[in-house]
């Protein structure tokens, strides 16, 4: 599959379902973090923490940095940016329902 | 041609994306460039303006490293502002240099621009930070993305093909996708499908200009330079006036070892 086609093959309520349901398991975890090993007790900290970052020019100053819930809620209420938010979300998607290998990407 | 790298890390603490960029850029790359025997000038903070961004491109960098924000025809520095504009600017002065963009979208429209090879991103690039760490540098989610990056920069400084370089460049992304946790593989990935590059495929960067040759110290005053030329220096500003002195007088009123003026080239026995 082409890359541009995973925009269209995966639809945004799709991704958006997909997005939501890994940001649920996350807040679990970080609930549940005693349950959890070091490492996994490790990562589910920095992920909490964790922000998105985007390198984009606006015509102010400021950069978009969201926290991966912030990235939920841009998506759910489509807000500005949830348009290419949602590529990278429905890319990872299709790999996982096996419509895009990552070798197509990486070329290796 | 100036065989040498011009980098822009506009550092502006206000603005994460500018702060992680430049902290890794100087940090991480800047110095792997000096260390392969490059000469690097680096455009930092406020000096990312288009008035010196635009007097040191004249100067014709063999390699150009641009990080900062950008869109599809703007390519900015320090506080956003524009240093390469897809619709004003004369790209011909880039006619002997290989530019690459870490920035959004640039590959987009801007990048098409550049006369003989671009490599860029054609959308917005995305990238994660913890924000454990108050030092980016020490940053474990926001590495991969710097590092994948740069590969291409280290790649073709290292003499690999602008075509080799993409390739290295999506071979680190791979690399750090397949050690990486499912939140933050995804961009990993998609910034990897956004890389683009332009022009020639086969280009090769010349190598590093050879180093300058080793300075010697005169012994007798404040003098460096090559070994030849202070071999020169000594015998016209140390040595006496040999041909004015009888011959048996010459190694004595010079006063060097006859060891040290044959080194020096001195014909006198």
């Amino acid at each position: 599959m082409k890359i541009e086609e995973v925009y269209t093959a995966i639809s945004d309520a799709e991704a958006i379902e997909f997005n939501r349901k890994r940001v649920e398991i996350l807040k679990v975890k970080r609930e549940a973090v005693l349950t959890l090993s070091l490492e996994e007790r490790e990562q589910i900290e920095l992920l909490s923490k964790a922000a998105v970052v985007e390198a984009d020019k606006k015509t102010g100053l400021t950069t978009g940095v969201w926290s991966l819930e912030q990235v939920q809620e841009i998506l759910e209420k489509k807000l500005d940016g949830w348009q290419n938010l949602i590529k990278p979300v429905k890319m990872e998607l299709a790999v996982q329902k096996g419509l895009l290998k990552p070798e197509e990407v990486f070329g290796t | 041609m100036k065989i040498a790298v011009l980098t822009t890390t506009p550092d502006d603490w206000g603005d994460l994306a500018c702060h992680y960029g430049a902290v890794w850029t100087r940090r991480s790359l800047i110095p792997w460039i000096r260390e392969k025997g490059f000469e690097v000038f680096d455009l930092q903070d406020a000096h990312c303006n288009k008035a010196e961004f635009d007097a040191e491109v004249k100067k014709k960098y063999s390699y150009f490293k641009g990080f900062g924000h950008g869109n599809k025809t703007q390519f900015a520095g320090y506080n956003n502002r524009i240093l390469q504009d897809a619709a004003k600017d004369d790209f011909s002065v880039f006619n002997e240099t290989a530019v690459s963009h870490l920035s959004c979208s640039t590959a987009a429209e801007l990048g098409k621009k550049f006369p003989l090879i671009f490599k860029g991103y054609r959308d917005v690039y995305y990238f994660m930070v913890a924000r454990t760490t108050p030092d980016p540098f020490q940053d474990k989610l926001a590495k991969p993305y710097f590092d994948s990056d740069f590969e291409y920069d280290r790649a073709i400084l290292s003499g690999k093909t602008h075509e080799e370089a993409i390739a290295a460049c999506k071979a680190k992304y791979k690399e750090w996708y397949d050690k990486s946790g499912p939140y933050e593989r995804q961009y990993l990935l998609y910034d990897a499908s956004i890389l683009q590059p332009y022009g020639n495929p086969k280009y090769v960067h010349p190598a590093p200009p050879p180093p300058p040759p080793p300075e010697f110290p005169c012994p007798w005053s404040d003098f460096k330079g090559p070994q030849e030329e202070v071999q020169k220096h000594v015998l016209a500003t140390h040595c006496p006036k040999c041909p004015e002195l009888p011959d048996a007088c010459k190694p004595f009123v010079c006063g060097l070892p006859a060891w040290f003026r044959k080194l020096l080239g001195c014909k006198i026995p």
